[in-house]
């Protein structure tokens, strides 16, 4: 059997990525939330470490750097706000807080 | 500078009493409004006077419109005889509203809004493409809305969720009108030359005459887009005979003459607009019946007349309409602003039955409410009306379709009915509770009407027995058999069938309700419009709040999408990831340089060797070409790019 | 020194300029915090800065940059009167604003993915952030949601950057249509998340939650330019990936768009708060705008003008908002009976505002409607053109509910204009009538 490696690293990407997006749907807790969101970061850093090596292209691996740059500045706002906006309450519950619907 | 130039520039006209009003200037409100109209129908007289040549064009360059940039107005004879009516009726409107307006909180913002709507209705007449045309036509719409809903805090907003409906019906309308501007191919647009359509783009004509109906038909209160109209009454009355009576429901009925090549030239057009207008002549006539109040009455006639001014354009007699459109502005607007007479003298009073016997306290709106009636069932020689009325049964009975002119005669009758029952039930027979408290609210009420009156008997002439009307429009709009001033046959028939309607009417106001004792649709409407104010609610309850709940629906939404965007190539290829250029990337190294170099070198000539090969290929198969097969001999060998070495 | 600066482009110059700007608040801001009008006079240079190095560059970037600017001028104007959780914050929500600003003219100046997601992340943090600073829990609320479901778009966007990447082994733009072969799916996939990813700054359904809250709750002074920032970025970033990415993007675009329209209509009428109206109404034109982008030819014009147009009438609505106390901020103001605290000049120029959002002629967001109809007309046929030109005349039934009371104001009710506001104002109403009447000029600068 020959196993190449690449459909298998797109293939777990593509999970880390679900299990990513299952998380933000399914957490209620914030930081767990935003841990989801790192997660399908990850798999897109994954695909374009990957996609680095199949072309032979090193802009993906620094693209790769400069994401993970992104997503530790989201996590700082998104950190920032989830404690402004659960700091009063009692219950840490993304879905507490319902207010404007409508 | 002739007096078309003016003309031209007649939407300008309102601007400063428009001004002056929305700064609350001058004290009597109203007071200097009428100058405006007025100025619009001298400079439409003095046109008159200077022969009113043929069409004057100006496309002031400083005004860059989409599609093709132009801002074209126009005036001909047809823009300047609908001009005279909006100035005419305008300027008896505005005298009017002084007094009914007198004791309003904010007379200012009322004159402001009527001077808005005279400004856009002149610019919908002086149109000289489709762009400018929809400018003024959504324009009046929102005027009407306005007004509407002046008072839009009596009856718990009622007048709002009146003025509500009128612009639904009107941005169906206009959508309509939106989608025509875009189909007509560029250069096209203006407004004469629009049946040209039918040569160069025939495949748009058939579409373009229906977007031109459906605009008409949401103006003009048609066919299924009839329901606005009744509602609108909750409008101050003087807004009610200018908007809803003579000039902007007219509007419909002006654009379908304006266009009427392009309707004629799609004949299954052509055949459903002459059965809707002749439905809703019938339709609306019946529905006048059953109305308690009796401005709403009133409004249903106008309905019932614009079908029949719809009915003469499908037909192919564009010019009866217009004539048509003409005298009824004159005596439908009078018929109105009696009725307004009647209420002002009430105390806003429009109930039916508690109201009669008023022709002793309003002598003068008796006399104008009987003049108008006898107008409206097409009295001969005495009435305007008669003459039109006439012109656009025989055009219909000449017709393709004489059972369209048979049923028009049936509603003849049912013209004479609710006319009857309103003028009996109103000025004739028993008091009501209402007419004991009536006092007279006016001399300016009696005034303003004169010049109605005038019209409503002398148009007729215009056209009957001198043929000037027809004389100044001949080029513009088909014209078929001279109107007489003798009464046909047909005629005095139509008018002896309206005096049975009258009688008719008559006993129908003798009755304690006044009106048709059948049950009214009111209930079901209610019941359908609270479902139908269901769904936005349910719509919106998509948003709970719940973020996690959002970022479910945006997970599935994506997913979906990513199905949307793949589908087109998930039938043909198998979508495995990337295996096209499979090469570990190497960081260069010095040391591998050479190495590098001559791999590089390697895959440059394998891909000048492929290219070679590719090419003799494509050379075998044009070679099979030339013999007439298309298929290369052998299968040509796709080389995997790139592939590893 | 003086060769690297000759050599920039003037796209660089002005991106320079804003991070310079930004900077200058942030590092200031003990001391501008003091003085707002100083803060906001250097926001304005700033833009000004930028938007005079905007009519220097040639083609598309020109509109946007222009758009920037005006956008950040009328931030600043309306600083003096913003409703912050803490007013010594100005500056920081000052530099906040320049970021947004920052973020779009990247988008629409760029020439690579990687651009495209760098300007995003701008937007986006700046555009949580500026609702964030509002006063009261909803802005806090409304932040927290808005900033969630970006990251997780944010976060699509980078996997079909990085799918893209793997498809093509570039993240250049014009190679993006260059994918065949089996690498196509995986190629059509990225696309897809990244235009679903850029769709939340648009507001487009079923991703619009976040900016439906956000515009709902945010500071009315500041949520304007958040408002026309992401439209602006997002409209450009799609219309970029749309045009290179081929037949099936664009048609998911379409039927997005029409989707979106339909939902903002009908959920608009069930609608009695104004803030929550004109936040379903950016929802309702986020559908115009990804026709626009996602049509084949003109796709990138067509949405920027469409920005233009309705950049123009929603800045004067919530410029009209701005400052006028509670009733603004806690957005309870019922639409029928909206007159009573704002004022005969805010009424004005709402009453402007709204005829122009609904679409009536000869109002900006007419023509901007127009052409939009001009090119689906061309490229989808008549049945999408009829379903779009219902869906953009029908909502004056809405739209106009407000008008009637609003025309009822007389002057002495409301708070005073303050100078900021009144040139605020006067700056938007200005163009949205400019637009008015000489729609031709703005879609000549956007088509060339």
């Amino acid at each position: 059997m020959n196993l190449q490696p690449e459909p298998i690293i797109v293939a777990t990407a593509v999970f880390i990525f679900c299990c990513g997006a299952a998380g933000v749907a399914l957490r209620k807790n914030p930081i767990g939330l935003l841990m989801s969101v790192e997660l399908m970061i990850n798999a897109a850093i994954l695909v374009l470490v990957l996609g680095s090596r199949v072309h032979g292209n090193p802009m993906g691996q620094t693209v790769a750097l400069l994401v993970l740059v992104l997503g530790a500045a989201e996590a700082v706002v998104g950190l920032a706000l989830a404690l402004a906006v659960f700091r009063r309450r009692a219950v840490v519950d993304v879905d507490a807080p319902q207010e404007i619907r409508g | 500078m002739s007096a078309a130039d003016l003309l031209l520039w007649s939407f300008l006209f309102p601007l400063p009493t428009l001004v002056l009003s929305a700064l609350g200037l001058p004290k009597r409100a109203g007071a200097l409004s009428f100058l405006s109209p007025l100025a619009i129908l001298v400079a439409g007289v003095a046109w008159l006077a200077q022969g009113a040549g043929s069409a004057k064009v100006a496309v002031p360059d400083f005004v860059r419109f989409l599609p093709d940039g132009a801002f074209r107005l126009t005036v001909d004879p047809l823009a300047g005889v609908m001009l005279l009516v909006v100035g005419f009726v305008s300027t008896c409107v505005f005298v009017y509203s002084q007094g009914y307006m007198a004791h309003d909180e904010r007379p200012h913002r009322f004159f402001a809004f009527l001077d808005f709507f005279v400004a856009c209705m002149c610019l919908l007449v002086v149109a000289g493409n489709l762009m400018v045309l929809l400018i003024g036509w959504t324009g009046v719409g929102i005027a009407s809305f306005l007004l509407i809903s002046f008072w839009w805090q009596k009856d718990g907003g009622a007048p709002l969720k009146a003025g509500y409906l009128a612009l639904g019906a009107n941005a169906i309308g206009d959508a309509a009108l939106l989608v025509a501007v875009v189909l007509v191919p560029s250069g096209l647009g203006e407004l004469s030359g629009l049946g040209a359509i039918a040569h160069e783009a025939p495949e748009r004509a058939t579409a373009l005459a229906w977007c031109l109906v459906i605009a008409a038909c949401a103006k003009s209160a048609q066919g299924p887009l009839w329901w606005w109209l009744p509602s609108a009454m909750a409008g101050p009355t003087p807004v009610s005979a200018l908007i809803h009576a003579a000039t902007m429901v007219a509007a419909g009925v002006y654009l379908l003459v304006r266009t009427a090549g392009v309707i004629v030239d799609a004949p299954t057009v052509a055949y459903t607009t002459a059965w809707i207008g002749v439905w809703t002549a019938l339709l609306a006539g019946v529905a006048s019946l059953w109305q308690p109040n009796f401005k709403r009455g009133l409004a249903y006639s106008t309905v019932s007349q614009l079908g029949w001014m719809f009915t003469a354009v499908a037909v192919g007699a564009p010019f009866a309409a217009l004539f048509h459109l003409v005298t009824h502005a004159a005596f439908k607007a009078m018929l109105f602003l009696s009725a307004g007479t009647v209420i002002a003298a009430t105390h806003h009073e429009e109930r039916i039955d508690q109201v009669g016997g008023l022709a002793k306290k309003l002598p003068f709106a008796f006399g104008y409410f009987v003049l108008g009636t006898a107008a409206l069932i097409g009295t001969p020689i005495v009435t305007a009306g008669s003459f039109s009325k006439d012109a656009i049964l025989e055009a219909t009975l000449a017709s393709p379709w004489p059972e369209l002119g048979w049923l028009l005669l049936a509603g003849a009758f049912l013209t004479g009915a609710y006319a009857g029952r309103l003028l009996f039930g109103v000025f004739l027979g028993a008091p009501g509770p209402a007419t004991e408290h009536a006092h007279h609210p006016g001399k300016i009420f009696d005034l303003a009407l004169l010049p109605l009156a005038a019209g409503a008997i002398a148009l007729g002439y215009l056209e009957a027995g001198t043929g000037a009307l027809s004389g100044l429009l001949h080029d513009v709009v088909a014209v078929g058999e001279p109107v007489h001033v003798q009464p046909t046959l047909l005629g005095l028939g139509a008018f002896a069938i309206g005096l049975f309607g009258v009688a008719a009417g008559a006993l129908l106001a003798r009755t304690s309700t006044k009106c048709l004792p059948l049950p009214p649709f009111a209930e079901l409407w209610q019941a359908l419009w609270g479902e139908a104010q269901a769904i936005p609610e349910g719509v919106a309850a998509l948003h709970t709040g719940r973020v996690s709940r959002y970022a479910l629906i945006v997970l599935l939404g994506v997913a979906v999408s990513i199905g949307v965007a793949v589908a087109p190539v998930a039938g043909r290829e198998a979508p495995p990831p990337v295996e096209t250029k499979r090469r570990p990337y190497v960081p260069t190294d010095p040391r591998k340089k050479k190495d590098e170099e001559r791999r590089k070198k390697k895959e440059q000539e394998e891909r000048a060797r492929r290219q070679q090969q590719r090419k003799e290929q494509q050379q075998e198969m044009r070679l099979d070409a030339t013999r007439g097969d298309l298929k290369p001999l052998k299968a040509p060998a796709k080389p995997a790019e790139g592939s590893a070495p | 020194m003086t060769d690297l600066l000759a050599d920039l482009s003037w796209t660089s110059r002005a991106e320079l300029i804003l991070v310079g700007t930004m900077l200058a608040l942030l590092a200031l801001a003990p001391r501008l915090e003091k003085s707002t009008t100083a803060t906001s006079l250097l926001g304005v240079f700033g833009a000004l800065g930028a938007g005079a190095c905007g009519l220097q560059v040639e083609g598309l970037p020109r509109l946007g940059m222009l758009v920037v600017a005006v956008g950040v001028v009328v931030a600043m104007l309306l600083l003096q009167v913003a409703e912050l959780f803490d007013l010594r914050q100005r500056p920081e929500a000052a530099a906040l604003v320049v970021v947004g600003g920052l973020g779009a003219l990247v988008i629409v100046a760029s020439r690579s993915l990687l651009e495209i997601a760098i300007g995003v992340e701008l937007l986006s943090l700046s555009g949580a952030t500026l609702v964030a600073l509002g006063r009261g829990q909803r802005p806090l609320e409304a932040a927290f949601k808005y900033f969630l479901l970006s990251a997780v778009t944010f976060a699509m966007f980078l996997f079909g950057m990085a799918l893209l990447f793997l498809a093509n082994g570039s993240f250049g733009l014009d190679a993006l249509n260059e994918v065949f072969g089996p690498g196509r799916g995986v190629a059509l996939a990225g696309a897809a998340l990244m235009v679903m990813g850029l769709a939340f700054k648009l507001a487009l359904l079923p991703v619009h939650f976040g900016a439906l809250d956000a515009y709902t709750a945010g500071p009315a002074s500041l949520v304007g330019f958040v408002m026309l920032a992401s439209k602006l970025g997002a409209a450009a970033g799609i219309a970029k990936i749309a045009s290179a990415s081929g037949a099936s993007v664009q048609q998911l675009l379409l039927g997005a768009g029409l989707l979106t329209i339909g939902f903002g209509v009908v959920a608009s009428f069930a609608q009695t708060e104004l803030r929550r109206l004109l936040a379903y109404s950016a929802v309702a034109h986020a559908g115009f705008l990804a026709i626009a982008a996602g049509s084949p030819k003109l796709g990138m014009p067509t949405a920027l003008f469409y920005v233009v147009c309705y950049g123009a009438a929603a800045l004067l609505a919530f410029a009209a908002l701005a400052g006028t106390g509670s009733a603004a901020n806690d957005d309870q103001l019922p639409v029928a009976r909206l007159g009573n605290g704002l004022g005969r000049a805010r009424a004005l120029a709402l009453v402007l505002a709204l005829a122009s959002l609904a679409g009536v002629p000869p109002l900006p967001g007419f023509w901007a409607k127009l052409a939009v109809l001009m090119t689906a007309w061309k490229a989808w046929g008549p049945v999408p053109t009829a379903l779009v030109a219902l869906g953009g005349v029908i909502g004056v039934i809405y739209y106009l509910r407000p008008v009637p009371d609003l025309l009822a104001q007389s002057k002495q009710e409301g708070p005073r204009l303050s100078l900021g506001v009144a040139l605020a104002l006067a700056l938007t109403a200005g163009l949205v009538l400019f637009l008015a009447f000489a729609p031709g000029w703005g879609y000549w600068l956007a088509n060339n």
